[in-house]
């Protein structure tokens, strides 16, 4: 063995993970070779100096209330119950009522458009937990009518689940869940390895407002109002296609 | 999520490592600001997806999800900071007046040790962290990391040769 051999030995040889025939090999390199003894050594010292105080940076007090107080927030979050659905629809009521209708936005109105991309932003993040943590449905079904009769009494309205076998997307199934704090049904369907959800809200501005489109981590999001519902469909799936698959939704819905 | 009495178990099994996560976050951010964004981040994450933990160490566990955060931070921040890619805070180690046979690693200050590891590459800092720092073995840091081992053996391999030579004050090449 030369030393250029030995040098890539040198550090799993510190580490303890070779085996006993290369360990007995760098030994013996190392028994005639006053150099590599001498970088054995150093990366020795290096080992050594990484122990000494402060180079273990550690978390301050402050960070650590801090995490403690977010999670229990977060905590507090995920545990509350599910509201009746004559509470929600008071519930938004009362906000509409507090905020007092100059608040309110118009349609067409700066505010209206900010509102919608708070909505898409919510909806992404919400479809990155539910497919981070593996859970896109509360009730697996391709069965249109058996999801759809799942959510009738769950919301303060029933989301349209629309059939889309015949365009190629398999129903997943649906899940009951949250956009921006208002409740929501999020329908799944499946084309070949993509997934596209569709959430279904109780619309901020009942009427019909025709497709629109966002882009956000990846995520390509079509949405539309019908009557009193919104829609936000979310794919990774390319934009073009997800539009074509939306319109026929939308006419389905 | 929201199982009664998981918020405590989180605490109890995963808690005790934020010092561990701050580390590694501040090594990679390379300040503190960012590493507490990081590590505050991937605390909750963890909290989020705590149902997927399927036991085995939490720590390991905690950091795989410290870096994955970090890189995701750093991929969106890169366009804006760009002191990774540069020759970033180009070191001025005491080192020019040694001899160049004389490799006197001791006498450098702590400081000095702390300069010369931030200004590794970031994937030979972070085996030399997970290593150094938490002992981990090839194939703990192999998982974490997500390479081989050989990958982790050879990156290891150059990151000490690399700080050996800014501590030595050689900028190439070994002195053997």
């Amino acid at each position: 063995m030369n030393c250029q051999e030995l040098e890539a030995l040198l550090s799993p040889y510190l580490d303890g993970e070779l085996d006993a025939a290369q360990r007995r090999s760098v030994d013996e390199h190392l028994k005639d070779c006053a150099g590599c003894r001498r970088q054995l050594e150093d990366y020795q010292i290096l080992s050594a100096a990484l122990e000494a105080p402060g180079m273990r940076l550690a978390a301050s007090d402050t960070l650590k209330q801090r995490i403690k107080n977010q999670l229990r927030e977060a905590d507090a979050r995920s545990n509350r119950p599910q509201w009746p659905r004559w509470a929600a629809a008071a519930a938004v009521a009362v906000l509409v009522v507090g905020m007092g209708w100059t608040f309110l936005p118009h349609p067409g109105a700066p505010g209206a458009e900010d509102e919608d991309d708070v909505m898409v932003d919510a909806a992404v993040d919400q479809q990155e937990h539910a497919v981070t943590a593996a859970h896109l449905t509360d009730l697996a079904s391709g069965d249109a009518a058996e999801v759809q009769a799942w959510f009738k009494g769950k919301l303060a309205y029933t989301p349209p689940v629309p059939d889309l076998k015949a365009q190629g997307y398999e129903l997943v199934g649906g899940r009951l869940d949250e956009v921006h704090g208002q409740p929501a049904a999020a329908l799944t369907y499946k084309h070949d390895a993509d997934y596209v959800t569709v959430f279904v809200c109780s619309a901020q501005k009942p009427g019909d407002k025709d497709l629109d489109t966002d882009t956000d981590d990846d995520y390509h999001v079509v949405y539309w109002t019908k009557g009193s519902m919104s829609f936000w469909m979310i794919s990774k799936l390319d934009p073009a296609a997800l539009k074509t698959l939306a319109a026929g939704l939308q006419q389905a819905s | 999520m929201g199982t009664p009495g998981q918020l405590g178990q989180f605490e109890q099994t995963v808690l005790p490592h934020l010092d561990a996560a701050y580390n590694l976050a501040r090594w990679l951010t390379r300040n503190d600001q960012d590493a507490e964004d990081v590590v505050q981040e991937a605390v909750l994450r963890a909290f989020r997806f705590y149902g997927t933990f399927q036991g085995g160490e939490a720590r390991h566990w905690l950091l795989k999800i410290v870096r994955n955060t970090f890189y995701t931070w750093y991929d969106k921040n890169r366009r804006h900071n760009q002191t990774e890619t540069l020759g970033d805070e180009a070191m001025q180690v005491p080192g020019n007046e040694l001899g160049p046979d004389e490799v006197l690693l001791k006498e450098h200050s702590a400081q000095v040790v702390q300069d010369a590891i931030r200004t590794l590459p970031m994937e030979f800092r972070e085996v030399l962290l997970l290593r150094e720092f938490e002992g981990y073995s090839y194939k703990e840091i192999a998982d974490i990391v997500e390479v081989p081992i050989g990958t982790v053996m050879s990156r290891l391999s150059r990151a000490r040769q690399q700080l050996r030579n800014r501590l030595s004050g050689t900028a190439t090449g070994v002195v053997v």
